[in-house]
């Protein structure tokens, strides 16, 4: 929770698990090692992860320790993959996502992956849209096949007709990834025109595009101009304001600018990213004036912060403000962070939780 | 400032003129996949040019450490240079300096006609800013 009572919705958190028994193909390895060197890059000094407490299967005691004693973060969406072209449960697996869900049930909302080359991927999206909780479906734009890297952008024979079924079922949001390239597949499955032309046909589906800004990000903001059920999502991207801040300053100014502050969300990206550092960044970012005198970008309001860190995800999953604190006054973790906001130990020091609080917690 | 060597820059080196002549053919791979592909001088990615004699070291800041066409660029940048008569030997490297390209390193030209055709784009498919709507 921000200081002046808002909530902080974090749009991405997933259980990694990068334990060397769940690689499946030969640049898994690389994969777990690129994603350690991603957080060394996006988060300052003190936030990055010890290699012990990175490559672990990460379970959902600890995320939700991780979110929600470690960072301001009230409640989260957890992603479930579609990676195991790549990793045997995924990389984030779905089942730890309902148990995520399930323990924490107040504060978690989920968005299951979906491998469209199914032959069952259709029933699959009706069947899990229909859970309790479950409020979007996750897409990748590549998989790896018979040594392939076969495109699964939305526009796709294979995809398009799932669009369809998304669009007929109980949620009505997809989040894709796009715009950081991964292992050998070809960079342009990674651009975001393919959502255009989904948006476009499916005017009631809300297209969350993961990653938002960290490239191709005028075809980002043209895709967000152009249609009013495109979503930025932030995960990753949130980091750069911190570690990269003339590009983050840049990207945020460009959607600002053309798109305005209703369809842009923070992501906090755990477990592979601590998701604190970027909150405060957001919340403190002022738009350098050379940015505002040269390129036109607005200022960025109290409002917005509190819009791109909380509000425009809750309206995006349906919910109200009002009922979502309701419904976590008093819980566990609301507890166990007024304990420690009365010894000036919240938000707690990073990943300190992953070994120190497992026995106090876990009989809850 | 960027360091970045420039399509205008000025050598006192004619050799070193004609490496960077030769380096403006040389495509940027994801360009490629664009309608408008750009050369690796006017995308700022020549950070150095050094030579010693024939020998030739091309030192190049890429937008990504981790830029899979690292390969591409180099075997291109190796023929084209190579094929200079006063070269002997074309070495091709990354920046390890720590310097990270910003979009500042490209030449003004390309900066310039790549927000044209953007905001070219964005006029043409009918929209007004966000932030000039509501003011």
């Amino acid at each position: 929770m921000l200081d002046n009572g808002a909530l902080v919705v974090d749009s991405v958190s997933h259980c990694f698990n990068h334990t060397p028994e769940n690689h499946k193909h030969p640049h898994a390895q690389r994969w777990d090692d690129e994603t350690f060197e991603l957080s060394e890059k996006l988060l300052p000094k003190g936030y990055v992860p010890s290699k012990e407490v990175f490559y672990r299967d990460h379970q959902p005691e600890e995320l939700a320790r991780l979110l929600f004693l470690e960072s301001q973060i009230d409640y989260s969406v957890y992603h479930s993959l579609p990676l195991d072209d790549y990793f045997k449960d995924g990389y984030v697996s779905r089942e730890k996502g309902f148990e995520f869900m399930e323990q924490n049930s107040n504060r978690v909302s989920m968005y299951v992956d979906i491998n469209p080359l199914d032959d069952d991927a259709g029933d699959q999206i009706e069947e899990f849209a229909s859970r309790d909780g479950v409020e979007g479906i996750k897409f990748y734009p590549a998989r790896y096949q018979n040594g392939n890297d076969l495109s699964l952008q939305l526009t796709e024979d294979s995809v398009w007709p799932l669009l369809e079924r998304i669009a007929d079922s109980d949620v009505d949001t997809l989040a894709i990834h796009k715009f950081i390239p991964f292992a050998t597949a070809p960079v342009r499955y990674f651009q975001p025109g393919d959502v255009e032309d989904a948006a476009n046909s499916f005017p009631d589906l809300n297209f969350e595009i993961i990653h938002a800004g960290f490239s191709f990000i005028e075809e980002t903001v043209f895709a967000m101009a152009s249609h009013e059920n495109v979503y930025a999502n932030l995960e990753n991207t949130a980091c750069l304001v911190n570690t990269r801040p003339k590009k983050f300053a840049r990207a945020l100014g460009e959607m600002l600018y053309w798109a305005g502050p209703d369809r842009i969300v923070y992501a906090g990206g755990a477990t592979a990213l601590h998701p604190q550092p970027p909150i405060e960044g957001i919340w403190n970012f002022e738009m350098p004036e050379e940015l505002r005198a040269g390129e036109d970008y607005p200022e960025v309001t109290q409002e917005d912060k509190e819009k791109i860190l909380g509000g425009n995800a809750l309206r995006l999953l349906g919910k109200d403000p009002e009922q979502v604190k309701k419904d976590i006054k008093g819980d566990k973790w609301d507890q166990l962070r007024q304990e420690r906001e009365e010894t000036g130990d919240y938000p707690v020091a990073p990943w300190s939780t992953y070994e120190a609080e497992t026995a106090t917690l876990s009989d809850d | 400032m960027s360091s970045a060597i420039t399509p205008d820059h000025s050598f006192d080196d004619e050799l070193k003129t004609a490496i960077r002549d030769e380096l403006m053919k040389v495509l940027d791979p994801c360009s490629c996949m664009s309608d408008h592909p750009i050369n690796i001088v006017d995308l700022g990615l020549i950070e150095d040019i050094v030579v010693d004699d024939g020998d030739v070291e091309i030192i190049l800041l890429l937008t990504s450490q981790r830029c899979t066409y690292f390969l591409d660029i180099n075997d291109e940048i190796r023929e084209r240079v190579g094929g200079l008569p006063a070269v002997d030997t074309v070495e091709v490297h990354q920046d390890t300096s720590g310097e990270i390209w910003t979009r500042e390193r490209m030449s003004d030209r390309e900066r310039t006609a790549r927000r044209e055709r953007f905001e070219a784009r964005m006029e043409a498919a009918g929209i007004t800013p966000y932030a000039e709507r509501s003011q």
